[in-house]
């Protein structure tokens, strides 16, 4: 269900959030891209470090719209992952991080757009966006199975883990951090208190792992 | 082993745009980088212009350029 109902100062804050987020992935994929080899892993990370400027557009843009200028949020999701899971230090790692990031992003994406009294423009923002943030992950999966054979299976694997248990961390963190100006979520339903930092959209919890088995099967 | 030294902090100078005396062995990897993700980039960059792999448990001990060299020393 959607509104035209005014933007509320926990709202503004999230989709602030969000744009802090998106621009935060954009300058790190960027300083990536410039920095990796030529290859698909350098020609996809080039797209994605695209995709996530286009996203803080999106956000700015919208909250524009809403006549809700964006507020400046000191610290991104992504800072809490670095201390969390530690700085991945090589491009294995750092795509194995990505892809727990990008199920994480899928998911709060996907739990707000159900929220009840969505905005149509915050709306139509979040559905624009979870359509590259799918192929995020599908890519990310596929470049994870071609450093296999210079990583291993086992390493990857170890990586996913870690990375998981570090976002259910930081989700959860963020989630208690912030609870008052999330009130708006929690009660709308969207979110099992119950449930918090537990998968629900992005579907098996196992880190990304079967995500990633599944991709290379495809 | 004293060249390859040397070519890998005349990489790191160029990289992070810092006169080579800076990087003494024990300048601290924090103190060099500007922030954690100049860090990643850096050592990205390392590894694939000095053919090796790093990972995460590898750092967890080191704390200066020193280190690091050796590390790499180690891993090549």
């Amino acid at each position: 269900m959607t509104t035209t109902r005014p933007i509320s100062e926990d709202e503004r804050w999230l989709l602030s959030f969000y744009r802090t987020s998106e621009i935060t992935g954009a300058l790190f994929f960027g300083r990536l891209a410039k920095t990796l080899p030529p290859g698909p892993i350098q020609r996809d990370l080039t797209q994605h470090f695209s995709d996530e400027s286009s996203h803080a557009s999106y956000w700015t843009q919208a909250m524009y719209e809403l006549d809700c200028k964006p507020e400046k949020v000191r610290i991104a999701y992504q800072d809490a992952y670095l201390d969390a899971a530690g700085l991945p230090v090589n491009i294995m790692e750092i795509l194995a991080i990505t892809q727990i990031f990008e199920r994480r992003v899928i998911q709060q994406y996907s739990q707000h757009s159900r929220m009840e009294n969505v905005h149509p423009v915050v709306a139509a923002t979040l559905k624009k966006i979870m359509s590259d943030e799918r192929w995020h992950i599908q890519w990310v999966a596929k470049a994870l199975t071609s450093l296999e054979p210079r990583f291993g299976k086992s390493a990857i694997e170890t990586a996913l883990r870690r990375c998981k248990e570090a976002d259910q961390a930081v989700y959860r963190n963020v989630l208690m951090e912030h609870r008052e100006r999330l009130a708006s979520l929690l009660d709308s339903g969207a979110y099992d208190r119950a449930g918090i930092g537990v998968e629900t959209d992005a579907g098996d919890d196992d880190g990304g792992i079967t995500e990633w088995k599944t991709r290379v099967a495809q | 082993m004293e060249n390859k030294s040397s070519a890998i902090k005349l990489f790191i100078a160029d990289f992070l745009r810092v006169p080579t005396d800076k990087l003494t062995d024990s300048a601290t990897l924090t103190d060099l980088v500007a922030d954690s993700f100049q860090a990643v980039e850096l050592l990205v960059a390392l590894q694939d212009e000095f053919a090796f792999v790093l990972n995460h448990e590898d750092l967890t001990a080191i704390e200066t350029l020193g280190g690091l060299l050796a590390l790499i020393e180690a891993k090549q």
